[in-house]
This record gives structure tokens, C-alpha cells and sequence, in this order.
């Protein structure tokens, strides 16, 4: 029987159930018992760091992610990027030094776990004093987050002149940011990049291996269902593309995906077969006796459908993307082409279903002709090859077809434009494509009310404990085009991080004052400020958002209070908003003079 | 008995006929009380304070080892503003019913012509533009006032504390005055808060901080309440004056620090007074009602308090039938103290001498019993007691009479008014938090970002508070139930923190609880 070492190999990086620290030296074994060549993703990371090291004087730079996320490669790379030689890092000290030729040296400790209480204390005042400006040379450190501030507490326990530093290196962890302004410190968090291009090219890098040539002679080539999924994955198929949005996505929403999940998900696409109870991973043997099918559809592999469902969603890849309901939303224009479009719409359907013979057409035919014929039996299968259909069309649904949006099969129907809006703040370019409606979206939330405003914000009070569903009286009015004295609020990306934010900007303000209120805008924030423009009620998309705006809101009215104090002149000024039904704003004034004290 | 040494209590006066037993009081103070509610103790606590702060002694009262605060304060009355808010139900409908602003002035003003506090309220008309206006303003103080379960005589609704303009009595509702002082709801819990407070480490810092942020005249609010008052207000006999403070057992202890740092750590953060006072209101009753236990434990020498958190689940978790059990532990733990208290009488030299005595030993208990618990049975009823056990047991069996009318319902009522416990019906009483609960305890506890397990443990040191694996096994050493239940507990805390937006989860190994209020690093 033909069989393909590659594949057997790949398996490994599968949902198989195995133990997390062994992942490693498994995959070590068995790439060389496969005798494959190995599958190495670029260190994304390396110039920065290479550049850290190398600015001159003492300074820490520190990689931290979660396990399987490339530190030690990075340190690896770097290592023999500055000239250290690959026989002294093959010895595996703990801690090893190299010449930075400027009299200084990288000194780079490529796990901190591998460090006992003992030698940690003794690296941690080392690393200290880089930070602070001693001594010459550049440390390079490589932890796990958890780790990492475990490690540092501890250190910092036992003298409270160390808490500074701690506490630091724990927000700039939590905060995402890269760089210190009071240390000669850096951040890179392996597990916090904007995985999609990594996908893109791991992808690539597995379904280009050079050992799939074992598959000559085997003769089931022709319908091997691993094979036709190698093809869903070539190189500059919409289906990978649209994995990279979502992986991207996901990681705007706080759901990152680090490598380790990344290649499972890849391999699981390939491999995946769903239904037979033993193995959710095709081998070479069981492959060759079964043909390409709704069973192992690549596009069902890519939400992990042929993992049990009881553990499907401690795979982190799975989670990630289940989170977007991809098939579980729909539109009408979409389900109607999947049930009458081979009647009514016949171009469209030919690109959209029958131009897949293998899950698209095939797949669907029966249980819609059942459908359609009042056959009511047959329902439940018939819903269950309409969601595989949408799934599928999701991955593949591209410009030909301009009148269905992919991402309305998923819960965050202005995904897309999210994108789109990510892209324009990440090149400098104003997003005033969407700002209206963002806006639109901040005043309903802030107001409680059908407002239809969108060049102002309306930070509006409601009284008592400021936590009512309406708040009517106007705070502190806040202009959405840049402003030379007043604050205003405004969108853009923020330097070292992954996603866009909204903020308010003072241009009083001196330099180094905090700003009066920022938020990150992840895709779940872009997404509910979309909806609730369109009329949805602020608290039922997502109670998270509707948490987070508010206490936004709160903090920048306390923040501007703080700057524009009521004049002290005897009168009290209310300005009170209400909604014409225009959706227009029309603000009360009341003033009052108020009593002097007896 | 009690390890912590206490004050005398000499300075209250309790001649009167409402202190007919003085057992409770001993141990907690004079006095918690079931019909004020956590929030009215915070009204109550910053009309003391105000009072206080104007004589520039707020939390800077003396005492010493011997010497109780002698406090007096005043409040203020307010007739006219509480009359117009809680009232006044002609004034929406003169509105809607009359059109000219004329008409609608005169219309109301001769509604309310005749009112019972004798007050003409045409002073309104030079205040506001016209008559909708004053409408829109009562209104809002109507609709934002606090907000309280019972139905209440008017006279004891309260608008909610913008700033210090905003404070007033509770009031019985008696005559033009609106009465006197009334001790239902204003039951002296906001004085022994503000005895607490007092004695705390960092009573100065309490202070200020609650000038700058709680009671702000500045504030607009505030000044809006100011719109309502009449010509001549503030004059000495408008106030209810020279109410003497209650009284506080204990000289120091760990409580007093728990609420004032409570009390600094939210105050300190970005938000305006008016959003702070609802977590401050639950915070305080946490501390109350930790402090019951304490000095409960103290007295019957009973080990270590926990409160054992059930995180809601869509299943009935073992974890809800030991909070079950906790709550209800804890909930008789006060009747555990004062039948102690009342069992140790019988151990004291003084009491065998009294029983043993040749003359009259009836009479001789009888005074030991009043000398230790104030208490003395009219006449009739000292005569049925035919031996001193019969008089203990009938004390006994008054104390536990009137325990069970009011101070025993105090920590059920007020843990379930926090937030802490929740009831369901063919379930039962436990403890399970709510999520504004949840939010205030982030408030006082996270200074910008903490690790998960951190402030698990956090709450545990500073509360006793029990949710997941490792404080279950700090306080039980062997755990009652399984561990994963409470690892799932857990992990259902940080799902619901997730979903309200206080908790990060970064990796596998790393979950971050976030203020969302917290202050810039300096």
C-alpha cells in the first residue's frame, strides 16, 4: 500500500489529544523517524530585535507569548544573526553570550523556565540593572507570559524599591505595548501579532512541502480527498485568504492564535474527516479507501466539525472561529440562491454552487430536491446541508458574485468593513467612510435615545448613580473633525499595538498628560456601534460593549469636568437633550440662578 | 470573652424605655438595625459627616482608651425641596391640563396653598423661567432618587446625594416641622460608620477624600438643589440639632482599616462622586457584615469566617449547597454570641455570690442582670421569678425574643441588599455576587491590573471571600468538595468578569483583571 511519510507526520500537528509539553520533542521524534523535512515559519519578530540589541548600551529586550510560539526560534536566529556559532547553542546552556562587536555583548537566556529559583535570582538583578542603565550589555529574554510575571513578582516580592519595574513589565504585558519610556526596556508578545499573514505563510510552507512528491504512484491520486484539499489551500485560493481575514479578525478580538494552533488548524483542513468514530485525522491507508465528500469537505475542517463536539472547543483555533458563527447567520439573498437559485437565478448559482462538483452541487442537490418537493421528513438533514453550503460560501464567495457579502454568514456582519476601515487608519488615511456611523452608533449608547447625530458626540449625563438606560443632560459636546483648542474624538491606530482605537484629544493638553479617555475599538466594539447606528437597542448585541462604552463615557465626562468647571458666577447651566422625529437632537436650555447662602 | 478591648458606653443614655435590653449593643454598637438598608446608613453617615466637616472635625474626633467620641450633630430638615420632589402629585397634572404658564402657577400654588408645613411656595415663580421648568427639575430629582424596596411615608424618600446641600433627617412626618428625628431608618448604623471610619489609621485621608468627592458644593447638581430652597433657609430652626452619636465597642480593629482603605482606593478613582457612591454603599455593607462576624466570633471563640462564593452556574453546583450551609451558619452566628454572652453570666463569681446570697437572692440576680444587660422586668413580672435561674431564663428568653425581631434579620437583609447573597425560592438563601458587586470589589481592589489568581487571593485576605481551588483549600485545609467544582467556579467568575468587561485573558497560563476606572500610573 502506497503511503506518504509526509502525512503521517503532519498528523502530529492534528487535535489529536496529547499532552502540551511534550509537543516539542513529539514533533522533533517524529519528523525524524519520518525523515521530513522541517516546517519552519520566519521569525517575525527578528529585526526588531536584532535592532533592539544592537542600539547601543545596556537594555532588556523581552519575548513572551505562550507555548509553541516561536521564542526560542527567535532567540535561536538572533543568536546566529549576531555570529554566535551553532555548535555552542547546540550545548543548550541556559545562558549564552555573543560579542555585539561593539565591546558589548547580547547575553540571551532563551527559557526562563528552564531557570531554577536560584539562578533566577541571580539573572533578575542582572536584567535590572540593563534596564536602569548599568552596566553594557543587552539582554535578551524569552518567557511565557504567565512566567514571566510569576517570575518578576516573586523577584519583586522581596524588596518594594523592585515594584516599579514589575509592575511595568506586567502593563506593558496587559497593554500590549512594545516599548518603556521610564526603562531601557521592550516587549515583543509573539502570540499578540496579527497571526493572518503567519497562516498565509505556514499554509503555504505545508502545502508546498517538497515531500508531498511521495505521493507519485499511489493509485488513488486521482481521488484522494487529501489531495483535492491541498488544492482548496494553494497558494492565492480566496479560501486561504478569507482564513487569514479570519484569523486576523479573531486577533482583534482579543482571540490570538498562536503557531502551534495555526498548524493545527492547517493540517485538521487537510485531514480532517468527520463522522467515523475512530480517528477525526485521514491517514494515507484510510484515505485511499474512501472518496472526497461532504465528510472531509475542507471547509467543515476549518470550523473543525469532525472533531466531537465535546471537545471541539478546547482547541483554541476552533473556538476562535466558532465565535463568528460562520453558517449560523444568513441572508435572504444568499439562502434564497442556495434553495431556488438553480430555478431563478442560474448564472450566479453555476459560479456559486455548481462550480464546486465536489461539496458544492454534489453535496446539496438531494436534500433540497426533498426540500422543495414538500417532503418535510427530510428537514433536518436539508438545514444541515444548507449551513455546510453557507459555510462553504463563506470561504469561497468572492467579486464575481458582488451582491453577496461573505461576511453577512457570520455574527459580525461589518466585518468586512471593518477591514476596510483598519486598513485606511493603519495607512494614515482619515476613516470618514464610517466615522458618521460610528458616531451615530456612540450617541444612541450615550443618550439612550433614537438620536440620528453624527458630526458631534453628545456625552450625556443621566444623574443618580449615571448608570440608567437614558441620560439626557449634556455634559461636554465633542466635535468629530480635529479641533485646535477644544478636545475631540477621534480614530486612529495606536503606535505598537494591534488595534484601532477611539480617543479623545485634547490639543491643550501639555505633552506626556494622559489623554481625557481612549478606548481600543476591537472588532466586537466596531461591530455593535455598526448595529446599534441601524437601530439596535444598546444592550442586546453585547453587553460587554455596552459596559465598555459607558465607562468610556464616564470617565471622559469626569475627565472634562476636570478641565471646564461651571463658570462660578451664580448661575447653573443645564442643557437637557431631546429627540425630534427626525432623529435630530434639540437641546433645552435651563438656567437658574442660584441662591446665595444665608 | 471579647480579646479587643473596648470603650464605656457610659454616654449613652439608656434610661429611655426603647433600650430594654443592652446585649447586642454590647458587642456591635448602638446600633445596627434592620429597617435601615446599606444605602440609608450611607445617608445617614454623610449627614454626620457634613454636620461634622463644617465644625472642621470630620474624622478628626477624640478619644482614648477610656474615653468614648462624645459627638453631636445636625441635619437638616429641607421640608420645602422634599416636599416638592416626594409631595407634590398635583404639579405633572397642572401641567398637562393648563396651557398658559400663568394659569399653571396660579393653578398649583393654589393646590399646594394649604400644605401642612406652612410653607408659601411663590418664591418658586422668581426661580424659573416658568412653571415647566420647576417641572423638569423636580422631575429629575424624582426620577434619580434613591431607590429603596419599601413603601415609605414621604418624608422618608431621599434624593440622591449629589453633594452636601442634597443631605437631610428622616423625619416621622408629625406636624409643620415634619416631625422629629426618627430612629427607623436612620437607626444609628450611619453613626457607627462614622465611628468606624474615626478609628481607622487613615481617618484624615477618609476625610479629605470624601470632601473632595462625595461632598463637593460645587458640584451642579448639588447647586441645582439649592434652586429649590427656600428665602431663609438654613436658619437654626429649620434643623434637627444636637443629635448625640451612638456608640462603638471596640477601640481597633482590622475592620475599621478594611472600610476606610475600601473607602480611599474608590474614591481615588476616575469617575464623578455621583458613580461612586453605589459601590461604595456595597463595599460598606460588606465590611458591616464581616464585622458582625468578627466580633461574633470573637465572643463565641468560634475559628476563622469564610464566605464561600457560588458563581451563578446553569447547573446546580455542590458548591451552591456549601454556600448554603455557610450563609446559613453565618446568619445565626449573632444568637450564638449573645446566648454566649448570656451563658458566661452564669460562670461570673459575682452571679454564684448572687445565688448563694442568705437574704434575697432573687433581688441580688436580678441587680447583677441589670448591671451587666440593663436588664429590668417591670414590677409584676420580677415577682412571678420564682427562683434567679427562672429570672436568667426569662431574660434569656426576652433576649431572644427581641433578637429575632430586628438584629437577627440585619445580615440576611443586608447581604442580600449588596449583592452578596440571592434568594430563590425552593432553594433557599446563599451566597452568590452580583455583577455590580463584582464591579465595586474590582473598584477597591485592582489598582490598575492584576493577575486572576492574584485577586482571588486578594479577596480571600481581605474578605474571607472563597471562590476557586486555592482559598478553598487555605480555609477548609481539606476541601469539602471537589476541586474541580471549585476550579470551575472559577473559571465561571472570569467568564462572567470577561463578559463585563474586567478581565483580559492573554494565553493559556495568563488572565488579567482590569480596572476600567483606575487613575493614570504616576
Amino acid at each position: 500500500m502506497h503511503k506518504n511519510p509526509l502525512v503521517d507526520f503532519l498528523r502530529h500537528y492534528g487535535p489529536i489529544p496529547a499532552q502540551d509539553n511534550m509537543y516539542d520533542e513529539r514533533i522533533h521524534e517524529a519528523r525524524e523517524r519520518a525523515g521530513v523535512a522541517p516546517i519552519e515559519a520566519p521569525p517575525m519578530r527578528l529585526g526588531d530585535v536584532l535592532g533592539d540589541l544592537r542600539a547601543g548600551g545596556p537594555r532588556v529586550v523581552i519575548l513572551t507569548g505562550t507555548a509553541g510560539d516561536g521564542k526560542t526560534f527567535h532567540c535561536r536566529r538572533a543568536f546566529e544573526e549576531l555570529g554566535g556559532d551553532a555548535v555552542e547553542w547546540a550545548k543548550g546552556l541556559k545562558l549564552v553570550a555573543v560579542p555585539l562587536g561593539d565591546g558589548r555583548s547580547a547575553v540571551i537566556a532563551k527559557d526562563l523556565s528552564e531557570f531554577t529559583a536560584t539562578e533566577k535570582e541571580a539573572l533578575l538583578p542582572r536584567l535590572a540593572a540593563a534596564a536602569n542603565g548599568h552596566g553594557t550589555d543587552a539582554f535578551l529574554l524569552a518567557a511565557n507570559d504567565g512566567q514571566l510575571v510569576a517570575s518578576f513578582r516573586g523577584w519583586a516580592a522581596a524588596d518594594q524599591a523592585r515594584q516599579p519595574l514589575f509592575r511595568e513589565i506586567e502593563a506593558m504585558l496587559v497593554e500590549g505595548r512594545q516599548k518603556s519610556d521610564r526603562w531601557r526596556l521592550s516587549m515583543y508578545n509573539l502570540s499578540r501579532e496579527m497571526h493572518g499573514a503567519l497562516f498565509d505563510t505556514l499554509a503555504g510552507l505545508i502545502v508546498n512541502h517538497p515531500d508531498w512528491k511521495h505521493c507519485c504512484g499511489c493509485p488513488a491520486k486521482d481521488r484522494c480527498p487529501i489531495l483535492v484539499n491541498r488544492d482548496r489551500l494553494a497558494d492565492g485560493s480566496l479560501f486561504r485568504e478569507r482564513l487569514a481575514q479570519v484569523i486576523d479578525l479573531a486577533g482583534a478580538n482579543d482571540h490570538h492564535l498562536p503557531i502551534r494552533h495555526l498548524l493545527m488548524l492547517v493540517v485538521n483542513i487537510l485531514l480532517g474527516v468527520a463522522g467515523d468514530g475512530k480517528s477525526p485525522l485521514l491517514n494515507c491507508k484510510r484515505s485511499q479507501r474512501i472518496e472526497p465528500k461532504e465528510a472531509t469537505s475542507p471547509y467543515s475542517n476549518a470550523l473543525g466539525l469532525n472533531v466531537p463536539e465535546r471537545v471541539r472547543f478546547q482547541y483554541q483555533a476552533f473556538a476562535a472561529i466558532d465565535a463568528f458563527g460562520i453558517g449560523k447567520e444568513t441572508s435572504n439573498v444568499i439562502d434564497d440562491l442556495l434553495v431556488y437559485g438553480h430555478i431563478e437565478r442560474k448564472e450566479d448559482y453555476a459560479k456559486a454552487v455548481s462550480a464546486d462538483p465536489l461539496f458544492g452541487e454534489a453535496a446539496h442537490r438531494h436534500s433540497r430536491a426533498a426540500y422543495l418537493a414538500g417532503d418535510r421528513s427530510g428537514t433536518p438533514d436539508f438545514l444541515k446541508s444548507l449551513e455546510a453550503q453557507r459555510q462553504r460560501l463563506f470561504f469561497t464567495l468572492g467579486a464575481d458574485l458582488g451582491g453577496l457579502d461573505p461576511w453577512h454568514l457570520t455574527v459580525f456582519r461589518h466585518a468586512g468593513e471593518y477591514l476596510e476601515f483598519c486598513a485606511s487608519l493603519r495607512e494614515g488615511r482619515p476613516p470618514d467612510k464610517w466615522t458618521p456611523r460610528l458616531v451615530r452608533g456612540l450617541n444612541r449608547t450615550f443618550t439612550g435615545m433614537m438620536l440620528d447625530v453624527h458630526a458631534d458626540v453628545l456625552l450625556c449625563s443621566a444623574g443618580g448613580d449615571g448608570r440608567s438606560r437614558v441620560a439626557r443632560f449634556l455634559s461636554h459636546t465633542l466635535s468629530v473633525s480635529r479641533q485646535r483648542r477644544a478636545p475631540y474624538l477621534s480614530f486612529d491606530w495606536a503606535v505598537g499595538k494591534a488595534t484601532p482605537r477611539m480617543v479623545v484629544i485634547d490639543p491643550m493638553a501639555r505633552p506626556g498628560e494622559p489623554s481625557p479617555g481612549e478606548i481600543p475599538l476591537r472588532l466586537t466594539h466596531f461591530e455593535y456601534l455598526m448595529r446599534v447606528s441601524s437601530g439596535s437597542l444598546p444592550a442586546s448585541f453585547s453587553r460587554q460593549c455596552f459596559e465598555d462604552f459607558h465607562d468610556f463615557k464616564l470617565k471622559v465626562i469626569d475627565r472634562l469636568d476636570a478641565l471646564f468647571k461651571d463658570a462660578d458666577d451664580g448661575f447653573i447651566r443645564l442643557e437637557a437633550v431631546e429627540a425630534e422625529a427626525s432623529g435630530a437632537a434639540r437641546t433645552k436650555e435651563f438656567s437658574f440662578r442660584v441662591p446665595t447662602d444665608d | 470573652m471579647t480579646d479587643a478591648p473596648t470603650l464605656p458606653s457610659s454616654h449613652i443614655d439608656k434610661s429611655g424605655s426603647n433600650i430594654k435590653l443592652w446585649l447586642e449593643e454590647a458587642i456591635w454598637g448602638h446600633r445596627l438595625y434592620d429597617d435601615q438598608t446599606p444605602w440609608l446608613a450611607m445617608l445617614e453617615f454623610l449627614n454626620v459627616f457634613r454636620s461634622r466637616m463644617a465644625l472642621g472635625k470630620a474624622l478628626r474626633e477624640e478619644y482614648g482608651p477610656e474615653r468614648h467620641e462624645d459627638i453631636v450633630y445636625d441635619m437638616e430638615r429641607m421640608r420645602a425641596v422634599r416636599y416638592l420632589v416626594f409631595n407634590n402629585p398635583y404639579m405633572r397634572q397642572v401641567e398637562q391640563s393648563v396651557v398658559s404658564d400663568g394659569e399653571r402657577w396660579k393653578r398649583w400654588l393654589e393646590h399646594v396653598g394649604d400644605n401642612a408645613l406652612k410653607v408659601d411656595f411663590g418664591y418658586l415663580k422668581k426661580r424659573f423661567n416658568d412653571f415647566s421648568e420647576l417641572c423638569r427639575v423636580v422631575e429629575f430629582f424624582q426620577e434619580t432618587a434613591v431607590q429603596v424596596q419599601t413603601n415609605k411615608r414621604w418624608t422618608s424618600r431621599f434624593i440622591f446625594p449629589y453633594g452636601p446641600d442634597c443631605l437631610y433627617a428622616d423625619l416621622d412626618g408629625v406636624g409643620e416641622m415634619l416631625g422629629s428625628n426618627d430612629r427607623r431608618f436612620f437607626a444609628r448604623g450611619g453613626e457607627i460608620l462614622y465611628l468606624m471610619m474615626n478609628r481607622s489609621t487613615r481617618a484624615a485621608a477618609v476625610a479629605d477624600a470624601i470632601r473632595g468627592k462625595l461632598l463637593d458644593g460645587t458640584n451642579r447638581w448639588n447647586r441645582l438643589v439649592k434652586v429649590l430652597l427656600r428665602d431663609g433657609h438654613g436658619q437654626q430652626r429649620e434643623q434637627v440639632s444636637s443629635v448625640k452619636a451612638g456608640y462603638l465597642p471596640c477601640i481597633g480593629l482590622a475592620d475599621y482599616d478594611r472600610l476606610a482603605d475600601d473607602w480611599l482606593a474608590v474614591l481615588s478613582l476616575g469617575l464623578p462622586g455621583q458613580g461612586l457612591v453605589d459601590p461604595l454603599v456595597r463595599l460598606t455593607g460588606l465590611s458591616v457584615v464581616l464585622y458582625m462576624l468578627g466580633r461574633a466570633r470573637s465572643v463565641t471563640g468560634e475559628s476563622e469566617g469564610r464566605l464561600v462564593l457560588e458563581i451563578a452556574a446553569p447547573r446546580r453546583s455542590p458548591i451552591l449547597d456549601l454556600s448554603k450551609d455557610n450563609f446559613d451558619s453565618n446568619r445565626n452566628a449573632p444568637l450564638r454570641a449573645i446566648e454566649r454572652r448570656m451563658l458566661d453570666v452564669r460562670g461570673m463569681q459575682a452571679w454564684k455570690d448572687a445565688v448563694a446570697d442568705k437574704h434575697d437572692p432573687k433581688q441580688a440576680t436580678l441587680k447583677i442582670l441589670a448591671a451587666e444587660f440593663h436588664w429590668n422586668p417591670p414590677q409584676a413580672d420580677a415577682a412571678q421569678f420564682a427562683t434567679p435561674a427562672a429570672a436568667l431564663s426569662a431574660m434569656e428568653e426576652a433576649a431572644r425574643k427581641r433578637h429575632g425581631q430586628h438584629f437577627a434579620k440585619v445580615l440576611p437583609n443586608w447581604s442580600r441588599a449588596i449583592g452578596l447573597a440571592t434568594a430563590r425560592r425552593s432553594v433557599g438563601t446563599w451566597y452568590s455576587p452580583s455583577d455590580p458587586l463584582i464591579k465595586a470589589l474590582v473598584m477597591a481592589n485592582v489598582p490598575r491590573q492584576e493577575e486572576f489568581n492574584i485577586f482571588l487571593a486578594k479577596l480571600f485576605d481581605r474578605y474571607g471571600i472563597v471562590i476557586g481551588v486555592t482559598e478553598a483549600e487555605r480555609s477548609f485545609g481539606s476541601l469539602p468538595v471537589d476541586a474541580q467544582a471549585f476550579r470551575d467556579n472559577a473559571e465561571r467568575l472570569e467568564h462572567r468578569m470577561r463578559a463585563l468587561g474586567l478581565v483580559r485573558r492573554l494565553s493559556d497560563d495568563c488572565a488579567y483583571v482590569i480596572n476600567p476606572f483606575a487613575g493614570e500610573p504616576q
